[in-house]
Protein backbone atom coordinates (compact mmCIF):
# COMPACT_ATOMS: atom_id res chain seq x y z
CA UNK A 1 0.00 0.00 0.00
CA UNK A 2 2.86 2.21 0.64
CA UNK A 3 4.33 1.67 -2.99
CA UNK A 4 1.11 2.91 -4.18
CA UNK A 5 0.42 5.75 -2.36
CA UNK A 6 3.83 6.60 -3.58
CA UNK A 7 2.71 5.39 -7.06
CA UNK A 8 -0.34 8.25 -6.69
CA UNK A 9 1.67 10.83 -5.34
CA UNK A 10 4.15 10.68 -8.27
CA UNK A 11 1.43 9.95 -11.11
CA UNK A 12 -0.66 12.60 -9.39
CA UNK A 13 2.52 15.25 -9.33
CA UNK A 14 2.95 14.33 -12.89
CA UNK A 15 -0.73 14.93 -14.21
CA UNK A 16 -0.73 18.66 -12.43
CA UNK A 17 2.54 19.80 -13.82
CA UNK A 18 1.62 18.60 -17.37
CA UNK A 19 -1.93 20.16 -17.36
CA UNK A 20 -0.23 23.12 -16.15
CA UNK A 21 1.55 23.52 -19.34
CA UNK A 22 0.49 26.22 -22.18
CA UNK A 23 -0.61 24.32 -25.09
CA UNK A 24 -1.85 21.62 -23.10
CA UNK A 25 -5.82 21.15 -23.40
CA UNK A 26 -6.35 17.95 -20.84
CA UNK A 27 -4.69 14.89 -20.03
CA UNK A 28 -6.28 11.82 -22.09
CA UNK A 29 -7.36 9.07 -20.37
CA UNK A 30 -6.61 5.09 -21.86
CA UNK A 31 -8.86 2.45 -21.77
CA UNK A 32 -8.33 1.22 -18.55
CA UNK A 33 -9.17 5.06 -17.47
CA UNK A 34 -12.30 5.26 -19.38
CA UNK A 35 -13.50 2.04 -18.13
CA UNK A 36 -12.40 2.27 -14.68
CA UNK A 37 -14.59 5.51 -14.96
CA UNK A 38 -17.49 3.92 -15.99
CA UNK A 39 -17.47 1.28 -14.06
CA UNK A 40 -17.37 3.73 -10.78
CA UNK A 41 -19.84 5.64 -12.20
CA UNK A 42 -22.02 2.57 -11.71
CA UNK A 43 -20.37 1.78 -8.04
CA UNK A 44 -20.19 4.91 -6.31
CA UNK A 45 -19.95 3.07 -2.80
CA UNK A 46 -16.36 1.20 -4.39
CA UNK A 47 -15.20 4.76 -5.95
CA UNK A 48 -12.09 5.03 -3.94
CA UNK A 49 -11.17 1.51 -4.99
CA UNK A 50 -11.28 1.62 -8.42
CA UNK A 51 -11.12 5.33 -9.48
CA UNK A 52 -8.17 6.60 -11.07
CA UNK A 53 -7.30 9.93 -9.97
CA UNK A 54 -5.02 10.64 -12.76
CA UNK A 55 -6.38 9.84 -15.68
CA UNK A 56 -3.56 10.16 -18.71
CA UNK A 57 -1.00 9.55 -16.51
CA UNK A 58 0.30 5.89 -16.08
CA UNK A 59 3.51 4.93 -13.70
CA UNK A 60 5.35 2.19 -13.49
CA UNK A 61 8.16 0.50 -11.38
CA UNK A 62 10.97 -1.65 -12.38
CA UNK A 63 13.23 -3.65 -9.32
CA UNK A 64 15.81 -1.18 -8.68
CA UNK A 65 14.88 1.12 -11.17
CA UNK A 66 12.91 4.22 -11.21
CA UNK A 67 9.61 5.37 -12.14
CA UNK A 68 8.13 4.86 -15.86
CA UNK A 69 6.23 7.69 -16.40
CA UNK A 70 3.89 7.80 -19.70
CA UNK A 71 1.44 10.78 -20.19
CA UNK A 72 -1.08 11.32 -22.60
CA UNK A 73 -2.56 14.39 -23.61
CA UNK A 74 -4.78 16.62 -26.42
CA UNK A 75 -2.67 19.73 -27.56
CA UNK A 76 -4.99 22.95 -27.70
CA UNK A 77 -4.74 24.40 -31.24
CA UNK A 78 -2.03 27.11 -31.90
CA UNK A 79 0.79 25.17 -29.84
CA UNK A 80 3.80 23.19 -31.87
CA UNK A 81 3.24 19.44 -30.23
CA UNK A 82 6.98 19.21 -29.84
CA UNK A 83 7.21 22.78 -28.21
CA UNK A 84 4.85 21.13 -25.46
CA UNK A 85 5.56 17.96 -25.23
CA UNK A 86 9.23 19.42 -24.04
CA UNK A 87 7.64 21.98 -22.05
CA UNK A 88 5.73 18.80 -20.35
CA UNK A 89 8.72 16.89 -19.70
CA UNK A 90 10.92 19.74 -18.21
CA UNK A 91 7.56 20.42 -15.84
CA UNK A 92 7.28 16.95 -14.55
CA UNK A 93 10.83 16.44 -14.02
CA UNK A 94 11.13 19.82 -12.39
CA UNK A 95 8.24 18.70 -9.51
CA UNK A 96 9.75 15.39 -9.36
CA UNK A 97 13.35 16.48 -7.78
CA UNK A 98 13.55 13.47 -5.60
CA UNK A 99 12.24 10.51 -7.71
CA UNK A 100 14.10 8.57 -9.81
CA UNK A 101 12.58 9.30 -13.16
CA UNK A 102 13.96 5.83 -15.57
CA UNK A 103 11.68 6.93 -18.49
CA UNK A 104 9.04 9.71 -19.51
CA UNK A 105 7.36 8.98 -22.37
CA UNK A 106 4.77 11.75 -23.81
CA UNK A 107 2.35 11.09 -26.17
CA UNK A 108 0.07 13.70 -28.25
CA UNK A 109 -3.06 11.94 -28.88
CA UNK A 110 -5.33 14.52 -30.26
CA UNK A 111 -5.71 18.19 -31.07
CA UNK A 112 -8.72 20.57 -29.97
CA UNK B 1 -23.44 8.75 -26.14
CA UNK B 2 -20.59 10.24 -23.92
CA UNK B 3 -17.67 8.84 -25.80
CA UNK B 4 -19.06 10.04 -29.08
CA UNK B 5 -18.65 13.41 -28.40
CA UNK B 6 -15.13 13.07 -27.38
CA UNK B 7 -13.75 16.31 -28.81
CA UNK B 8 -10.60 14.00 -29.26
CA UNK B 9 -12.60 11.72 -31.61
CA UNK B 10 -10.36 11.48 -34.67
CA UNK B 11 -12.37 12.65 -37.79
CA UNK B 12 -10.11 11.51 -40.39
CA UNK B 13 -11.69 7.72 -41.59
CA UNK B 14 -14.80 9.54 -41.87
CA UNK B 15 -14.32 12.35 -44.27
CA UNK B 16 -12.02 10.47 -46.07
CA UNK B 17 -15.13 7.88 -47.08
CA UNK B 18 -17.22 10.83 -47.17
CA UNK B 19 -15.10 12.86 -49.34
CA UNK B 20 -13.42 9.84 -51.64
CA UNK B 21 -14.53 6.48 -51.15
CA UNK B 22 -11.12 5.37 -50.99
CA UNK B 23 -11.07 1.92 -52.69
CA UNK B 24 -11.45 -1.48 -51.08
CA UNK B 25 -8.10 -2.30 -51.97
CA UNK B 26 -6.66 1.24 -50.01
CA UNK B 27 -9.04 0.25 -46.79
CA UNK B 28 -7.92 -3.66 -46.79
CA UNK B 29 -4.35 -2.70 -46.82
CA UNK B 30 -4.82 0.17 -44.06
CA UNK B 31 -6.45 -2.52 -41.68
CA UNK B 32 -3.84 -4.64 -42.27
CA UNK B 33 -1.14 -1.38 -41.60
CA UNK B 34 -3.09 -0.51 -38.35
CA UNK B 35 -2.60 -4.30 -36.73
CA UNK B 36 0.84 -4.04 -37.01
CA UNK B 37 2.53 -2.53 -33.77
CA UNK B 38 5.47 0.15 -33.81
CA UNK B 39 8.05 -3.03 -33.36
CA UNK B 40 6.66 -5.05 -36.23
CA UNK B 41 4.51 -7.32 -33.99
CA UNK B 42 0.46 -7.96 -35.02
CA UNK B 43 -1.20 -6.84 -32.46
CA UNK B 44 -3.35 -10.03 -32.01
CA UNK B 45 -0.16 -11.85 -31.66
CA UNK B 46 0.87 -10.20 -29.21
CA UNK B 47 -2.46 -10.82 -28.05
CA UNK B 48 -2.51 -14.33 -28.24
CA UNK B 49 1.20 -14.50 -26.67
CA UNK B 50 -0.28 -12.97 -23.45
CA UNK B 51 -3.87 -15.18 -23.69
CA UNK B 52 -1.53 -18.40 -24.03
CA UNK B 53 1.03 -16.91 -21.34
CA UNK B 54 4.11 -16.87 -23.52
CA UNK B 55 4.40 -13.52 -22.88
CA UNK B 56 6.80 -13.82 -19.70
CA UNK B 57 9.04 -16.41 -22.13
CA UNK B 58 9.38 -13.74 -25.26
CA UNK B 59 12.16 -11.79 -24.63
CA UNK B 60 10.95 -9.03 -26.95
CA UNK B 61 8.07 -7.74 -24.95
CA UNK B 62 9.50 -6.95 -21.68
CA UNK B 63 11.89 -4.02 -23.32
CA UNK B 64 9.39 -3.28 -26.27
CA UNK B 65 7.41 0.18 -25.74
CA UNK B 66 5.05 -1.06 -27.77
CA UNK B 67 3.86 -4.63 -27.05
CA UNK B 68 4.56 -3.07 -23.40
CA UNK B 69 1.61 -0.39 -23.93
CA UNK B 70 -0.58 -3.52 -25.78
CA UNK B 71 -0.52 -5.32 -23.16
CA UNK B 72 -0.63 -2.82 -20.16
CA UNK B 73 -4.02 -2.01 -22.10
CA UNK B 74 -5.48 -5.43 -22.51
CA UNK B 75 -4.58 -6.39 -18.81
CA UNK B 76 -6.29 -3.21 -17.39
CA UNK B 77 -9.07 -3.61 -19.98
CA UNK B 78 -9.01 -7.21 -18.43
CA UNK B 79 -8.79 -6.60 -14.91
CA UNK B 80 -11.94 -3.75 -15.21
CA UNK B 81 -13.93 -5.97 -16.89
CA UNK B 82 -13.74 -8.99 -14.59
CA UNK B 83 -14.66 -6.36 -11.92
CA UNK B 84 -17.47 -5.59 -13.52
CA UNK B 85 -18.64 -8.85 -13.41
CA UNK B 86 -17.99 -9.30 -9.88
CA UNK B 87 -19.97 -6.53 -9.27
CA UNK B 88 -22.83 -7.28 -11.34
CA UNK B 89 -25.45 -9.30 -9.39
CA UNK B 90 -26.73 -12.59 -11.02
CA UNK B 91 -25.53 -12.96 -14.49
CA UNK B 92 -23.74 -10.01 -16.31
CA UNK B 93 -25.76 -8.22 -18.89
CA UNK B 94 -23.11 -9.80 -21.71
CA UNK B 95 -24.47 -7.47 -24.28
CA UNK B 96 -24.17 -4.27 -22.32
CA UNK B 97 -20.27 -5.38 -21.25
CA UNK B 98 -19.12 -6.13 -24.71
CA UNK B 99 -21.23 -2.65 -26.42
CA UNK B 100 -19.18 -0.56 -23.86
CA UNK B 101 -15.95 -2.58 -24.12
CA UNK B 102 -15.80 -2.13 -27.77
CA UNK B 103 -16.71 1.98 -27.46
CA UNK B 104 -13.87 2.43 -25.52
CA UNK B 105 -11.22 -0.02 -27.78
CA UNK B 106 -12.55 1.98 -30.71
CA UNK B 107 -11.70 5.14 -29.33
CA UNK B 108 -8.47 3.70 -28.00
CA UNK B 109 -7.34 2.37 -31.58
CA UNK B 110 -8.87 4.64 -33.79
CA UNK B 111 -6.01 7.57 -33.20
CA UNK B 112 -3.35 5.62 -35.00
CA UNK B 113 0.26 4.44 -34.51
CA UNK B 114 2.47 6.91 -32.78
CA UNK B 115 4.89 9.06 -34.63
CA UNK B 116 8.23 10.59 -33.59
CA UNK B 117 8.14 13.95 -32.72
CA UNK B 118 11.64 15.71 -32.12
CA UNK B 119 15.04 13.48 -32.18
CA UNK B 120 14.76 9.72 -32.33
CA UNK B 121 15.64 9.39 -28.22
CA UNK B 122 13.88 11.31 -26.76
CA UNK B 123 10.48 9.49 -26.59
CA UNK B 124 8.03 12.17 -27.45
CA UNK B 125 5.26 11.34 -29.97
CA UNK B 126 2.19 12.08 -31.52
CA UNK B 127 -0.75 10.16 -33.27
CA UNK B 128 -1.18 9.59 -36.54
CA UNK B 129 -4.63 11.10 -36.43
CA UNK B 130 -3.65 14.00 -34.98
CA UNK B 131 -0.72 14.63 -37.03
CA UNK B 132 -2.82 13.96 -40.32
CA UNK B 133 -5.42 16.33 -39.03
CA UNK B 134 -2.98 19.44 -39.03
CA UNK B 135 -1.31 18.61 -42.49
CA UNK B 136 -4.96 18.44 -44.39
CA UNK B 137 -5.97 21.65 -42.44
CA UNK B 138 -2.64 23.20 -43.84
CA UNK B 139 -2.86 22.03 -47.17
CA UNK B 140 -6.55 22.78 -47.47
CA UNK B 141 -5.15 26.55 -47.01
CA UNK B 142 -3.57 26.36 -50.49
CA UNK B 143 -5.69 28.05 -53.28
CA UNK B 144 -7.10 25.05 -55.84
CA UNK B 145 -6.43 21.64 -53.55
CA UNK B 146 -8.88 19.93 -51.19
CA UNK B 147 -6.75 17.52 -48.87
CA UNK B 148 -7.83 13.90 -48.74
CA UNK B 149 -6.61 10.84 -47.42
CA UNK B 150 -3.06 11.61 -45.64
CA UNK B 151 -1.52 8.52 -44.00
CA UNK B 152 2.19 8.93 -42.39
CA UNK B 153 4.37 6.30 -41.16
CA UNK B 154 8.45 5.31 -40.93
CA UNK B 155 10.01 5.31 -44.22
CA UNK B 156 11.78 2.63 -42.82
CA UNK B 157 9.01 0.35 -40.70
CA UNK B 158 11.33 -1.46 -38.84
CA UNK B 159 12.74 1.74 -37.68
CA UNK B 160 9.55 3.51 -35.68
CA UNK B 161 11.56 6.41 -34.29
CA UNK B 162 13.04 7.14 -37.61
CA UNK B 163 12.01 9.60 -40.51
CA UNK B 164 8.64 9.42 -41.89
CA UNK B 165 7.00 9.26 -45.09
CA UNK B 166 3.65 11.29 -45.60
CA UNK B 167 1.34 9.98 -48.20
CA UNK B 168 -1.49 12.80 -48.69
CA UNK B 169 -4.24 12.29 -51.76
CA UNK B 170 -5.63 15.83 -53.04
CA UNK B 171 -8.30 17.09 -54.81
CA UNK B 172 -7.24 20.26 -57.45
CA UNK B 173 -8.48 22.36 -59.80
CA UNK B 174 -7.44 21.96 -63.18
CA UNK B 175 -5.90 24.58 -65.19
CA UNK B 176 -2.63 24.53 -63.46
CA UNK B 177 0.33 22.16 -63.88
CA UNK B 178 -0.16 19.00 -61.68
CA UNK B 179 3.38 19.10 -60.97
CA UNK B 180 3.16 22.79 -59.80
CA UNK B 181 0.67 22.08 -57.06
CA UNK B 182 2.07 18.71 -55.78
CA UNK B 183 5.16 21.08 -55.61
CA UNK B 184 3.37 23.51 -53.70
CA UNK B 185 1.78 20.99 -51.59
CA UNK B 186 4.68 19.06 -50.81
CA UNK B 187 6.00 22.45 -49.96
CA UNK B 188 3.46 23.32 -47.28
CA UNK B 189 3.51 19.92 -45.93
CA UNK B 190 6.98 20.03 -44.84
CA UNK B 191 6.63 23.83 -43.75
CA UNK B 192 3.71 22.92 -41.45
CA UNK B 193 5.87 19.17 -40.08
CA UNK B 194 8.02 21.35 -39.25
CA UNK B 195 7.24 24.99 -37.60
CA UNK B 196 3.48 23.51 -36.12
CA UNK B 197 4.57 19.93 -35.01
CA UNK B 198 8.26 19.09 -34.88
CA UNK B 199 8.15 15.99 -36.82
CA UNK B 200 11.20 14.90 -39.70
CA UNK B 201 10.15 14.08 -42.64
CA UNK B 202 12.11 11.97 -45.61
CA UNK B 203 9.41 12.12 -48.32
CA UNK B 204 6.08 13.39 -49.46
CA UNK B 205 3.92 12.08 -52.03
CA UNK B 206 1.47 13.96 -53.12
CA UNK B 207 -1.62 12.03 -55.04
CA UNK B 208 -3.88 13.85 -57.17
CA UNK B 209 -7.01 11.73 -57.05
CA UNK B 210 -9.79 14.21 -57.87
CA UNK B 211 -10.62 17.43 -59.75
CA UNK B 212 -12.39 20.47 -58.00
CA UNK B 213 -13.32 22.66 -60.97
CA UNK B 214 -17.05 22.92 -61.80
CA UNK B 215 -17.83 21.51 -58.09
CA UNK B 216 -21.72 21.42 -58.67
CA UNK B 217 -21.97 20.29 -61.72
CA UNK B 218 -19.57 17.04 -61.00
CA UNK B 219 -21.35 16.98 -57.75
CA UNK B 220 -24.58 16.04 -59.51
CA UNK B 221 -22.50 13.74 -62.03
CA UNK B 222 -20.97 11.52 -59.04
CA UNK B 223 -24.55 11.50 -56.93
CA UNK B 224 -26.07 10.54 -60.29
CA UNK B 225 -23.36 8.02 -61.57
CA UNK B 226 -21.67 7.00 -58.50
CA UNK B 227 -18.33 7.11 -59.31
CA UNK B 228 -15.16 9.70 -60.00
CA UNK B 229 -13.84 10.93 -63.13
CA UNK B 230 -10.42 9.89 -61.99
CA UNK B 231 -9.55 6.52 -60.07
CA UNK B 232 -12.57 4.36 -61.08
CA UNK B 233 -10.38 1.54 -61.13
CA UNK B 234 -8.46 0.05 -58.36
CA UNK B 235 -7.35 2.91 -56.89
CA UNK B 236 -3.91 2.51 -57.11
CA UNK B 237 -3.56 2.84 -61.16
CA UNK B 238 -6.78 5.25 -61.87
CA UNK B 239 -4.61 8.08 -60.07
CA UNK B 240 -2.87 10.66 -61.34
CA UNK B 241 0.08 11.16 -59.21
CA UNK B 242 1.54 14.38 -59.31
CA UNK B 243 4.05 14.00 -56.64
CA UNK B 244 6.51 11.68 -58.41
CA UNK B 245 8.73 14.09 -59.65
CA UNK B 246 11.61 11.96 -60.62
CA UNK B 247 9.51 9.39 -61.93
CA UNK B 248 10.02 6.91 -59.86
CA UNK B 249 7.81 4.11 -59.34
CA UNK B 250 8.45 2.99 -55.97
CA UNK B 251 6.61 5.51 -53.81
CA UNK B 252 9.42 6.64 -51.72
CA UNK B 253 12.09 9.40 -51.61
CA UNK B 254 9.67 11.07 -54.71
CA UNK B 255 9.80 14.30 -52.49
CA UNK B 256 12.83 13.85 -50.08
CA UNK B 257 12.20 17.63 -48.31
CA UNK B 258 15.66 17.61 -46.77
Amino acid sequence: MIADTRRDRVAGAAAEAAQGVPGVAFLRPGVADLLRNRITERTPRRASLTANRTPGVRVGRDEGDGWHIDIRLVLRRGHRALDVTRAVRAAVVAVLPEEPVASLRITVTGIV
Amino acid sequence: MAMSADPDRPEESRLEESQYGESRHDERRYEEEDERLGCGRLLADVWEAWDTGRSAEDPHFAPCPFCSAALADLTGLDDAVRRTCEQEPGTPDTTAITARVMDLVRLELRPGRPLPLGEPGEDHWMVESAVARILRSAVDSLPGVRAGSCRIAPLDPADPTGDLHVRVEVAASVGRPLRDLADAVRARVAEVADRDIGIRLAAIDVLVVDILDTVDTLDVFYEGGGHRVYGDGDGEDGTVTGGHANGRADGHGTGATR
